[in-house]
This record gives C-alpha cells, sequence and structure tokens, in this order.
C-alpha cells in the first residue's frame, strides 16, 4: 500500500490550524479587493495541489470552475447597477461593474471554496474534538461517543438485515411490505442497542464517570513551530482587521468601480495578507526541501 | 491480610422466589487470583457486582462486604473507580469512544489527572498490553481480542487494587482468549493486583489460580486451591454441572476414579496417564470412533460447492477462493479455522446473502440462483444468527414463534422439541443466552428448513448448555436434517459433529470424522486429544478416552 504523503502543516497543533483556517476564510470573504481575491485564490489553490495534485485539481476544474462560469455569467444578466453600459441584452443593460464584481466575487466563492477543500484533509474530526474538548469536555465526550457509536451501528444494522433475510423476512412484494419489514429491521436495531447501551453506561460509571473536575486528554501539545506561528497569525490578523476599518484594503463596484490606491500602509495590508496565505505553502515546501536533504544524507 | 471479607452475603432480585446469592462468606486475599465457577445462573456475576458499588444490581440484600477493612459502601466513587476495575463480557458494548488513546484515557480524566499524567499511564499499559501498535486506530476498526485488550488496558490504567473480570473470554476465538488469559495472568504475578475472575473456559488459567471457588444455586458450595478443589468436585454429586467446565485433564482424573494428585494441565493429564495405564491401547481406531457417526446413513447431498470464489468489494482481497466442499442430510458439519479465515461468509454464501462471482453452490441439487424469490427460505434453509437477539421483534416468546408460524400444533411440537416452555411469557432480552439461543433455534426450527445454519452457536454458553445443543442438534439430523455449523470452540466440535472441516485461507483444508479429522490436527485439536495421544490413544473427547481408558485397564494409585 502507498504511505499517504505527509503534511508539514497538517502536522501543527490543530489550535494553529484551526486560527490560520478561520482568519483565511473570514479575510476571503469580506475583502472584495481584486488583488486580494487573486491573491486568495492563488494560494489555496496551489496549497490543495501540494497537498493532493491530482485530487485538488479535478476539484477545482470539476466543481469550482463551473461556480465561477455560473456566477460570473449570471451576475451581469440579473443585476444592472453600475455606470457603465457595455450592451444591451433583452432590453436590459449590462453594466462593466457588474461584470468585474461578478467575476470578482466568483472568484472569492472559488478561493473559499478552495480553502475548505483542504480544510478538511488537514482538520481531521480527532483534531477538532482536540479543540471542542478544551472548551466543553462534555460535548467533546458526546461528538467522540458519537463518532464511536455510528460504525458499530452501520455494522449492527447490516448484520440485522441479513440475520432477517436468511429466515425469510425480508421478502417483499409491496412497497408498503417493504416499509414493514424496514421498520422491523430498525424496532430491532433500537432495542438491541438500547440493550447494549446499558452496559455502556456501567463501564462508564465503573470507571468514574459523574466524578467532579473532569479532564479532556489530547494527543496533540504546542510545538516551537506553534509558538512562533501563532502570534504571526494574530498580528498578521491586526494588521489586516486594522487595514479593513480604515478602507486600506476596500474595493468599490457600484455606481463606479474603484479600489483603494497604493500607499505605504495598504501595501503593509496587503503583504499581511499575502504572508497568511502563503504561510501554509512556505512551511509546506521548506519542509520538504529540508526533509529531501535529509534523506539524500541517508 | 484480605482485600475483600465477604460475610453473610445474601442477595434476592425484587420479586424474585430465590435468592440469588444465599449467605456467602469469602475471604479474597490481596494479590491472589481467584476463579469463580459454577453453571450459568449460579450466582458468579451478581457476587462479582455487588464487589463493584457502581454495578450493585437494585434487590434486598443482607450481610456485609469489607474492602481493606472498611465497608466496602463507604468507598467514595472517586475511590472505587480507581480501586477496583471491572472488565465485563461484551467487548463492544464497553468501549466509549472513537480511538483507542482516547479509550485508554476515559477513566484517568473522570478522575482528572492533568495532560502528562495521563500521557505517561496510557503509554506504559499500551506498552505492557501490546496496544502501541495500533495506538491510533479507529476503535471500531479492532477485532474483538484486541477490543476486549483495551478494555483490560483502560482499566489497569487506573492502578486499581482490584481486578474484577466478568467472563471475558465468552465472546472471543480461542486464540485471543488464551492471549487475554495469559494478559490478566501477567498482571497478577507483575503488578500483584488481585484478580477475581469468572470463566467457562478453564483450561487456559486454571492452574494459575490460587484459589477456585465453586458456586451453585446462589452459594458457595467449595473453595480451596484449585488441585484440591477439582480432586473433590469431581466426585461431588453437588459440583457435577461445575465440573463439568473443568480442564480436560481434571475430567480425566475424575472419570478413571484412581485418586492421588488431580492433574490439572494438558501436560500434567498426559503425564498422569502413562502412569495410570497399564498397556498401551491395542484398540483400532474404529472401535473408539464415535458410534453415531458409524450408524448414521448419509442422507444425500444437501449443500454442494464448486469451485467458490467471494469477495466483499470489488477491490478487496478473496475471502473465499476456489472453495469446494459438500454438506450431507442427516450430519452436523462443523466448519472450523481462525478469526477471518471466512466461516460466517461462507455460511452467508450458502444462505443466500452473499453472491459468489465465480463457482457454484447448488441446495438439495438445485442450483441456488434457481431458488427465486426468497423460495430459499421457505422450508429450505434457516440461520440462526451469532447474536440471537437479532431475531426477536416481539416482547414475549410465544409472540416471536407465533410471528413465524400460525399453526399451533407446530408451534407446540417445537416448544416440546426446544424445551422452552418455561420461557414462554418471558422478554426474549431478559433471558440469559442460552435461553436466548433456544428461543432463536425454536424460532427457525419453525420455518421447517431441511438446511440449518448456525453461526457460533457455543459463543458464551456454558457446558450444560452447550450438552442441551448438542443433543437437540443430534435429534434434528436424525430426522434428516442438515446441520451446518461455523465454531471457534473444539470441544464442541468433537463432541457434537459428524464431520469436521477447516477452512484456511479461503478454502477447505481437510474434512473428516472429528477422529481422523482431530487425530491429524496438532493444535486445532480437543485437550482431551492432546492428552490421549501422549498416551497412543485417538479419543477426541473426554467420555470417549475414559471409555478407551477403562477398556485397556487402569492401575489405581
Amino acid at each position: 500500500m502507498q504511505i499517504r504523503r505527509r503534511s508539514a502543516f497538517a502536522e501543527c497543533n490543530p489550535l494553529t490550524i484551526m486560527v490560520f483556517y478561520i482568519t483565511a476564510i473570514v479575510f476571503t470573504m469580506l475583502i472584495t479587493h481584486p488583488l486580494y481575491v487573486a491573491t486568495a485564490l492563488i494560494s489555496s489553490f496551489t496549497f490543495a495541489l501540494l497537498l493532493k495534485p491530482r485530487a485538488g485539481l479535478k476539484f477545482f476544474l470539476s466543481f469550482c470552475l463551473p461556480i465561477v462560469i455560473l456566477v460570473a455569467a449570471v451576475n451581469p444578466l440579473f443585476n444592472h447597477l453600475g455606470v457603465t453600459i457595455l450592451f444591451y441584452f433583452n432590453d436590459n443593460p449590462v453594466t462593466a461593474e457588474a461584470v468585474i464584481f461578478g467575476a470578482v466575487s466568483a472568484l472569492a466563492l472559488a478561493a473559499v471554496l478552495m480553502w475548505f477543500s483542504t480544510y478538511n484533509d488537514v482538520m481531521t474530526s480527532d483534531k477538532f474534538m482536540h479543540i471542542f474538548g478544551r472548551i466543553i469536555p462534555k460535548t467533546a465526550l458526546i461528538i467522540s461517543m458519537t463518532l464511536g457509536l455510528l460504525p458499530k451501528m452501520q455494522k449492527r444494522l447490516k448484520n440485522i438485515s441479513d440475520a432477517q433475510t436468511m429466515i425469510g423476512k425480508t421478502r417483499t412484494k409491496g412497497f408498503f411490505q417493504k416499509i414493514k419489514s424496514g421498520l422491523r429491521i430498525l424496532s430491532i436495531l433500537i432495542t438491541w442497542s438500547l440493550e447494549n447501551g446499558i452496559e455502556t453506561a456501567d463501564s462508564m460509571k465503573a470507571r468514574g464517570y459523574g466524578l467532579r473536575g473532569r479532564t479532556s486528554f489530547s494527543m496533540y501539545k504546542l510545538c516551537r513551530r506553534d509558538k512562533i506561528l501563532l502570534p504571526i497569525f494574530v498580528a498578521v490578523a491586526g494588521v489586516i482587521i486594522a487595514g479593513l476599518i480604515t478602507g486600506a484594503a476596500y474595493g468599490q463596484y457600484y455606481p463606479k468601480f474603484s479600489v483603494s490606491s497604493f500607499g505605504i500602509f495598504n501595501l503593509l495590508v496587503f503583504l499581511c495578507f499575502a504572508l497568511l496565505c502563503f504561510l501554509p505553502i512556505i512551511i509546506e515546501i521548506t519542509e520538504r526541501v529540508k526533509w529531501r536533504y535529509s534523506v539524500s544524507k541517508i | 491480610m484480605a482485600l475483600f471479607s465477604i460475610k453473610n452475603l445474601s442477595f434476592a432480585y425484587p420479586g424474585a422466589k430465590y435468592r440469588a446469592l444465599d449467605n456467602v462468606n469469602l475471604e479474597i486475599k490481596k494479590g491472589s487470583l481467584t476463579l469463580l465457577c459454577g453453571r450459568s445462573g449460579c450466582g458468579k456475576t451478581t457476587l462479582l457486582k455487588h464487589l463493584k458499588n457502581e454495578l450493585t444490581p437494585y434487590g434486598t440484600v443482607d450481610g456485609e462486604i469489607l474492602f481493606e477493612d472498611k465497608p466496602l459502601k463507604n468507598l467514595t466513587l472517586m475511590e472505587s473507580a480507581q480501586k477496583i476495575g471491572f472488565v465485563m463480557q461484551n467487548a463492544d458494548n464497553q468501549i466509549v469512544t472513537d480511538k483507542v488513546y482516547s479509550e485508554l484515557a476515559f477513566g484517568l480524566e473522570s478522575l482528572g489527572l492533568d495532560g502528562g499524567a495521563i500521557k505517561r499511564r496510557i503509554a506504559e499499559m499500551a506498552s505492557f498490553f501490546g496496544i502501541h501498535r495500533w495506538f491510533r486506530f479507529d476503535t471500531h476498526k479492532l477485532s474483538g481480542g484486541q477490543k476486549q485488550m483495551l478494555n483490560l488496558a483502560s482499566v489497569m490504567v487506573m492502578q486499581p487494587e482490584a481486578l474484577l473480570l466478568d467472563e471475558p473470554t465468552a465472546q472471543l476465538d480461542p486464540i485471543a482468549a488464551g492471549e487475554f488469559l495469559n494478559a490478566v495472568i501477567r498482571i497478577n504475578n507483575n503488578f500483584g493486583t488481585t484478580v477475581i475472575i469468572t470463566e467457562h473456559r478453564l483450561d487456559e488459567i486454571f492452574h494459575a489460580t490460587d484459589n477456585v471457588i465453586i458456586m451453585n444455586g446462589g452459594a458457595v458450595i467449595d473453595a480451596g486451591t484449585p488441585r484440591e478443589t477439582a480432586a473433590r468436585a469431581v466426585i461431588s454429586q453437588n459440583a457435577q454441572s461445575a465440573a463439568r467446565a473443568f480442564p480436560a485433564a481434571v475430567r480425566l482424573y475424575g472419570g478413571l476414579g484412581t485418586g492421588g494428585e488431580c492433574p490439572v494441565t494438558v501436560k500434567e493429564g498426559a503425564a498422569y496417564l502413562k502412569k495410570h495405564i497399564n498397556r498401551p491401547p491395542s484398540v483400532s481406531k474404529k472401535n473408539i470412533a464415535e458410534p453415531v457417526a458409524s450408524v448414521k446413513k448419509n442422507g444425500g447431498s444437501a449443500v454442494k460447492i464448486t469451485e467458490a470464489f467471494f469477495r466483499y468489494e470489488r477491490d478487496s482481497e478473496d475471502v473465499l477462493s476456489d472453495l469446494s466442499a459438500s454438506f450431507s442430510f442427516g450430519e452436523i458439519t462443523c466448519v472450523l479455522g481462525g478469526n477471518g479465515s471466512g466461516k460466517t461468509t461462507l455460511l452467508g454464501c450458502i444462505g443466500g446473502i452473499n453472491k459468489l462471482y465465480r463457482g457454484r453452490i447448488e441446495i438439495s441439487g438445485r442450483k441456488i440462483e434457481s431458488y427465486k424469490n426468497g423460495s430459499l427460505y421457505d422450508g429450505v434453509i434457516s440461520s440462526l444468527p451469532q447474536n440471537p437477539e437479532m431475531l426477536f421483534v416481539n416482547n414475549t416468546v410465544i409472540k416471536e414463534l407465533e410471528d413465524v408460524a400460525g399453526n399451533a400444533e407446530d408451534i407446540e411440537m417445537v416448544i416440546q422439541e426446544t424445551g422452552v416452555a418455561g420461557l414462554l411469557d418471558s422478554h426474549p432480552f431478559d433471558l440469559s443466552g442460552g435461553e436466548q439461543q433456544k428461543a432463536a433455534l425454536a424460532k427457525i426450527l419453525l420455518t421447517k428448513p431441511k438446511i440449518i445454519l448456525l453461526d457460533e452457536p457455543t459463543k458464551g454458553l456454558d457446558a450444560f448448555y452447550k450438552q442441551g445443543l448438542s443433543a437437540l442438534l443430534k435429534k434434528l439430523t436424525a430426522n434428516g436434517v442438515a446441520v451446518i455449523i461455523s465454531t471457534h470452540d473444539v470441544e464442541f466440535a468433537a463432541t457434537a459433529a459428524d464431520k469436521c472441516m477447516l477452512l484456511f485461507d479461503g478454502a477447505v483444508l481437510s474434512a473428516g470424522s472429528p477422529v481422523d479429522f482431530f487425530g491429524g490436527n496438532y493444535f486445532y485439536t480437543s485437550a482431551a486429544n492432546r492428552i490421549a495421544r501422549s498416551a497412543g490413544f485417538d479419543s477426541v473427547t473426554v467420555e470417549t478416552l475414559i471409555e478407551a481408558c477403562l477398556a485397556a485397564g487402569v492401575k489405581a494409585n
């Protein structure tokens, strides 16, 4: 079997990963400046390609691209704001501003989708649990129990349906019989699971569940890398928020297209955003180079 | 020093006519390994549950239990969780979380330990139990043996004083059961943890215990070192039902009635046999062969499988590959094999729920595909699943039976045949494992099958129920029914089967009568056979071995 490609960014602490995705996705959605949108799209797409070259490309071409084209095409047809009229379509004006806005928001949407596509690979369920376990241990346990229970139930359902088939109880002639036989199987599943649940409850009680001051254990620790990355994310986010408030990164489309001009502060805000978006890629690539180098010495 | 002192303990479940525990007096020494035995329903599980406050059943209690010289009832939840560990029978139900490491941490989280301490303790226990190889796995992907080992480790991380085990290996295959019991013995030896265990499968642990306690009808009828207790039990009338589950060597000793030191392991049994048999047996194979097998006529081909190939998914591995086998009417055939050797899959193929991708199956001389629209289940095939609960939909046993057949005569006949008359008004889920199985068997018999498939029917049954099951199946085959059993239980196959086959690597490796089959195996054979062959016998059950020995002549001590 092929060993799964390891990802350096995925090995960071879940908190680091979570902070990154929240800031990256929120800013990608908030900022409408075309340059920012382009940066977000390029970085999210590159990161997806780094993590999973084939699947990333496939996701982009077969899912994102059609949506981009659709949104970009639909906006100017239904939105007639803007002052620069290009031509009339069915007696309705098609404006340059609406075309640009459609294209930019479609690309922003694609960027958000691409972030989410890598989120699933990097942030697995147990990492998500780690963060929530810290905040609300009880909920974390419930999620963990549910995740453990679902495959168990699935297996039981299959067993029950096989068992019922082999005594000739799932033969069906009509629609209602089918429903009846389904309900029969479901009823066994529920009775049986409740019966089993009593033992699970006993096992929890026997191991002291219900004592005050329950802690939540996790396998992740905050490494040196996380201790460097987290402050960077926070600082960068601070600068970008300041930029958003002062209008250093605005993009306006209606009635007339205009974006914030280039000043030193504006440039700083943009660089911060670019740094945020490209950090996972930088980590990924430097780690791979280091890895190649250390492998070459073996 | 006594860890537990049980003084005049009596207990009755609410509304019950009999006491489940009847004036029990016991001292459990610190650091000892104690075995509680007795047939199902003798009160051993009830007694064990009284030793852990959180699991004590509701009812009227008399007498008291001291733990470390203080009343057990005064133990706080914290102390109880930490000092007394409990592992139950069903491995699946005890697992709470989705990852192996979070399961290990569960108890320590309850105790409120910090991350560093938790990690150190679970790392230590994971290494001790060999869990480190699957430390990060999802719990549902583990095998049954791994799950039970995880349950044991999840309790041991809390470093308990006492470890209570309630039939922990009942649901495991023999290899996993052996590993589990060895781990228990290691815990007792290495950590000095006091262990109290109830078991049906005594061969693997009997010799390692310090104390054997025999219960019957809620009372302790004997207690002492394993050798003494065994020697007394095999001649005592009271302890007969418990002694039936004792190791083969002990039962042999009882059957020959020589007196002297009682052997408890296969090795000791072999030495014992050599010492007490006058002359090596001159009897030929045929004479010792199970009489039933030789008398029975072959009733024609029930199932014929030719070069069968099967896999669950397109890209998965073959579970059955090039399997050919035939099963006859009027015979009990046991299909043996390790975990994952494809026994259950094979039954699924015969039962029509798994479709071969190559090869053919003939049922009563007709291709299985020709049974259209479920006609396969109209008096042809019926199947008893591993968990009989999967067949129950109603709230009384009699309604379960009426669910299958409307004919009162048929129902009456099946009730007689299976002996479920006393259970008719009970809820199927309130029955014990053995009773549930009888009720489920009654249910499938009502479909009047000519071929009956049973998947691991002896799982969790005690020796008494196994005998009953074997007798019932023999009655069915006498009427010409074909019985096909998948089982791990070598001892059961040796007594019940007319024919045994070994499944390995997706195909049938060897098939034959129990005597031929087990005689040719070294490891995959009954303990009785392993003792017998050392003295030149070829018996596979304790009963036939005793017969053969008596025929050959036995020297008293």
